[in-house]
């Protein structure tokens, strides 16, 4: 299933009952809903940040096979962004040197156990996989 | 929906989901405390980055006075965001 969605923060609420759709329809549980929710906002809030200026939809796309869940975000007439070339994140750091940013893609990676990023046509295409434990599907 | 309020002890209560589009509502709320605080977690259902944002940010201020947030009743999704972010090592979890 596929939806696009408005470039505003307003648009968080609707992304949500559709990934909820995806779970629910697929059999999947809460932790399966809590990480595919935050892959996505995290992805979205940066398209958003790091291209002020763009105006077009983003989609976002979820599919399961077998063992795993796709999932693809497109930004249709934007900057190139690939979160794969994005420093690593230092979660050791202590409090007084932690940085406040860059946050969001270490989560990203945690997540998701493979990121492939294409920029093609003025198009940002992302697709994330995550690889289903039995710990992923409701009782 | 996330809403913000204050039980006893000046305990902040935080309900609903933390996400990118309530950053300036919480900022607002979290840029007024100065002592250390307990932060309640119990109806809180989601947070992200920008969640853990406002947080780290409240509580690199907090400490350069010796001060502090402590939170407490963190479901396990987001004890694993924690997790995954470090932040158990930079706040006190009850």
């Amino acid at each position: 299933m596929k939806k696009k969605f408005q470039r505003d923060f307003s648009s968080l609420e609707q992304m949500c009952s559709f990934i909820q759709s995806f779970v629910h329809r697929n059999g999947l549980n809460e932790e399966i809903r809590f990480a595919i929710e935050l892959v996505v906002e995290e992805l979205f809030t940066n398209m958003l940040k790091y291209c002020p200026g763009c105006m077009g939809d983003i989609e976002i796309g979820l599919s399961k096979r077998k063992n795993e869940i796709v999932l693809t975000v497109k930004d249709f007439n934007s900057q190139p962004f690939d979160p794969t070339q994005a420093a690593d994140y230092d979660a050791t750091v202590p409090l007084s040197k932690r940085p406040t940013g860059k946050l969001g893609i270490h989560l990203i990676k945690k997540y998701m156990d493979d990121i492939n990023c294409e920029y093609k046509n003025n198009m940002n295409k992302l697709t994330l996989t995550k690889i289903l434990r039995k710990t992923h599907v409701r009782n | 929906m996330f809403e913000i309020s204050y039980g006893e002890d000046n305990e902040i209560a935080l309900e609903g989901r933390f996400d990118a589009s309530q950053v300036d509502k919480a900022r607002e709320a979290f840029d007024g405390i100065n002592t250390t605080r307990t932060v309640n977690f119990r109806d809180l259902d989601y947070i992200s980055s920008a969640g853990l944002s406002v947080l780290l940010v409240t509580q690199k201020r907090l400490s350069e006075n010796g001060n502090q947030l402590i939170l407490k009743n963190l479901n396990k999704h987001i004890r694993e965001v924690f997790r995954y972010a470090g932040f158990d090592m930079i706040f006190q979890i009850l």
